[in-house]
């Protein structure tokens, strides 16, 4: 009984001292080591942490059974200047902690304000990511003679689905732009696969492996951690047709990726959730009230990832200790010989079609309710 | 009082063997304790929230309990806690006055808990089929169904990562923070299974047959009743610790990946050990369990990954329910039982 007197004492007494100088990340699922949209928002938050002089702290939810008693527990500290939930399963949770806590600040990331003065919501354009991925598996699949491109995405929710609208989008734009350039004909189909889990990689390789099998050698991960499986099935189809370099092919989402599979990973559509988190901590720290904060192409906040951006990526998974197959000058050859590898004229309807986007030429297709992306599974099959 | 006194042993041996496998990777774990129970128990906030995280628990407690005081080994829980939240939901969609409401989507709840331990009784009171086989392959069958119902029919129309939510007059009304009314129906389940299993002839008959089946049938005890009463007593049970989760706590709905409802009725096993398959033991057992759960988010700030609390909660809890655990694995011996007990 001392005992437990004595710890829950110190507990208080760690707990005591209330000035709010750290920012908190509150991850939904899995965390951060996803090489992806939780490790980039970790990234933004330690970069603002150095620029503004302030502590981090980051802990993951253990279930969402615990969403509102976490995110309370956090925000009646009083430490925090920003808690930044991360991830879109706390939609119901995190604007009821923030209408419980109206004093403390809170950020979404993948979810809207809700209306309230004491939130920012942190939205993406995805639809931009993703109908660049189309417009390149597309080009890629139609000059490799594959009937259709794929997609393993985790759940049904409307983040994945603005991907998917973007992917499916762009695939049918790179056929009719093919088809003008060339005058040939060309058909493709899309196939998305829903695992329905954020971290589950075995999942997403077998979701993988039946999509290569159906004639869909060019495959988008829009799972998290659950499309990390889809790259080993991609490289294993590849390897075992005795190849270094694709076809198949895969995708990453959100950051660079890669790094992970060099050679069989020919691009991402790029989320920067690292400059989503560093906004917010910008914004908690002044004196505006919550709003919606769109990050698009425009705002460097979606693309197609570049040669700088494959670079930063490599460094960080060097720093990050994770084993890269060969050197990381190696690796980027490798990166840059799959680039190599497909026609010219893929970059080149890349170019155009962001060209577009940027310009406002381009309207992507909406997704944010189920009957929408209904709507638009029909109109791009 | 021994068996009392083992418990805490072993959740000290528990608590030790947690401290050491975190100071082995370079976490301090006293304050990492400290955290975990200043965020389960630290305030009035934390205390409802745990004592709410706590109540599905000890449903899914009973279920296996009751199971084990027969002599069964009933891990069909996780199913009929699912098909119990997704019934008592759909009651949703039905337009009832508020109160009678609640009242309906918690009866249905049960019916359909007592469906789903139904084959499961059948197949071994008829067949011999041992209800471990029978209810992991119905826990499966359970989980895709749920799974479908949630995602294609129940789900939200603009939020896609989860049902709607149950109508106002289908809630337990909120006593407050997080802790509903659902308390009561908890407790009022826990004293009902703890007054049929020692104050009535039938939960007598219960005891006696997991005590000691052929004994019992000597003395003209049916077994097959036992066991039959008990499965389908444990099958309301787990249904209820379901359909609490969606009518008594926030946010009143199902998620996509069912992850708001979790591994409750796995976790009922553990509790049922912790609680040595004692209605009273059992409230013991799912608070400690909740506060474990709750104190996690706090813990984790002190930079121990969740992986490694994982590993933490784990130890403690496999030592808590060892003892328990290791005298059920001794005294068991229903099947030859049951044969015998056909001629």
């Amino acid at each position: 009984m001392r005992l437990i007197l004595s710890l829950l004492l110190a507990g208080f007494l760690a707990l005591g001292g209330v000035a709010a100088d750290k920012i908190c990340l509150y991850f939904d699922q899995t965390g951060p080591g996803d090489l992806s949209f939780n490790d980039m928002a970790l990234l933004g938050a330690q970069k603002a942490a150095e620029d503004f002089g302030l502590e981090l702290f980051y802990t993951t939810a253990s279930s969402p059974m615990g969403f509102l008693s976490d995110l309370s527990g956090l925000a009646e500290s009083g430490e925090y200047v920003v808690i930044v939930g991360v991830g879109f399963l706390l939609f119901d949770a995190l604007p009821e902690a923030a209408r419980l806590y109206p004093e403390q600040k809170f950020a979404f990331v993948d979810g809207p304000n809700f209306d309230l003065p004491n939130m920012l919501g942190l939205l993406f354009r995805e639809q931009e990511g993703g109908a660049l991925a189309g417009v390149v598996a597309s080009l890629v699949a139609i000059a490799n003679g594959d009937p259709a491109v794929g997609a393993v995405a985790g759940m049904e929710i409307p983040p994945v689905w603005r991907y998917e609208a973007g992917y499916r989008f762009g695939a049918h734009w790179a056929v009719d732009w093919y088809k003008a350039h060339t005058g040939n004909d060309a058909d493709i189909k899309v196939m998305v696969t829903y695992v329905g889990r954020f971290d589950d990689p075995a999942g997403g390789k077998v979701a993988a492996e039946a999509l290569i099998r159906a004639g869909a050698r060019n495959i988008l991960g829009i799972a998290g951690g659950t499309h990390l499986g889809a790259f080993d099935a991609v490289e294993e189809a590849g390897r075992a047709a005795g190849r270094e370099v694709g076809p198949p092919f895969a995708y990453g989402a959100d950051a660079a990726q890669e790094y992970i599979k060099p050679g069989f990973i020919l691009g991402s559509a790029r989320k920067r959730v690292d400059v989503a988190v560093y906004e917010a901590v910008k914004w908690a720290l002044g004196d505006e009230p919550g709003r919606n904060l769109v990050l698009g192409i425009k705002e460097e906040g979606t693309g197609f990832s570049t040669y700088e951006d494959i670079v930063t990526f490599i460094d960080l998974a060097v720093k990050a200790g994770y084993p890269l197959a060969g050197g990381p000058e190696e690796v980027l050859d490798k990166i840059l010989a799959a680039r190599q590898s497909v026609p010219y004229y893929v970059w080149q309807a890349l170019g155009e079609f962001a060209g577009l986007l940027r310009a406002g030429e381009i309207e992507l297709p909406e997704a944010n309710t189920a009957e929408q992306i209904a709507e638009v599974r029909a109109e791009y099959p | 009082m021994r068996k009392l006194a083992e418990t805490l042993l072993a959740l000290g041996l528990g608590i030790l063997v947690g401290a050491l496998v975190m100071a082995l990777w370079g976490h301090d774990p006293w304050s990492s304790y400290a955290y975990l129970l200043a965020g389960a128990l630290g305030n009035t906030r934390a205390l409802l929230s745990t004592i709410s995280r706590s109540l599905g628990l000890v449903l899914t407690g009973l279920t296996f309990a009751v199971g084990a005081r027969a002599g069964l080994f009933n891990i069909g829980a996780q199913g009929q806690m699912l098909l119990g939240a997704v019934v008592a939901l759909s009651c949703g969609l039905l337009r009832l006055p508020a109160g009678v409401h609640l009242v309906m989507a918690l009866l249905f709840a049960a019916i359909a808990g007592m469906i789903w331990a139904l084959p499961v009784a059948v197949l071994k009171l008829t067949r011999g089929v041992s209800e471990v086989i029978s209810t992991i392959m119905l826990n499966w069958v359970a989980h895709w169904l749920v799974l479908y119902l949630v995602v294609q029919k129940l789900s939200d129309p603009i939020l896609g990562q989860r049902t709607f939510t149950a109508p106002l007059g289908m809630r337990f009304p909120v006593i407050k923070g997080e802790l509903t009314w659902a308390l009561a129906l908890v407790l009022a389940t826990a004293l009902f299974f703890w007054w049929f299993l020692w104050h009535h002839a039938k939960g007598y008959e219960i005891r006696a047959a997991g005590l000691n089946p052929r004994a019992a049938a000597a003395a003209g005890i049916s077994v097959r009743g036992a066991m039959f009463t008990a499965l389908l007593l444990g099958g309301v049970a787990a249904a209820w610790a379901g359909a609490i989760q969606v009518l008594g706590r926030f946010p009143y709905a199902i998620t996509s990946d069912l992850a708001n409802l979790g591994s409750l009725g796995f976790d009922g096993i553990a509790v049922a050990l912790i609680g040595r398959n004692h209605p009273l033991g059992i409230l013991a057992g799912a608070f400690f369990f909740g506060t474990l759960a709750t104190g996690a988010a706090k813990m984790g700030l002190r930079g121990i990954p969740i992986d490694m609390i994982y590993i933490v909660q784990g130890v403690i809890v496999v030592s808590m329910a060892a003892p328990e655990a290791l005298r059920l694995i001794r005294i068991r011996r229903p099947a030859v039982a049951l044969r015998e007990e056909e001629g």
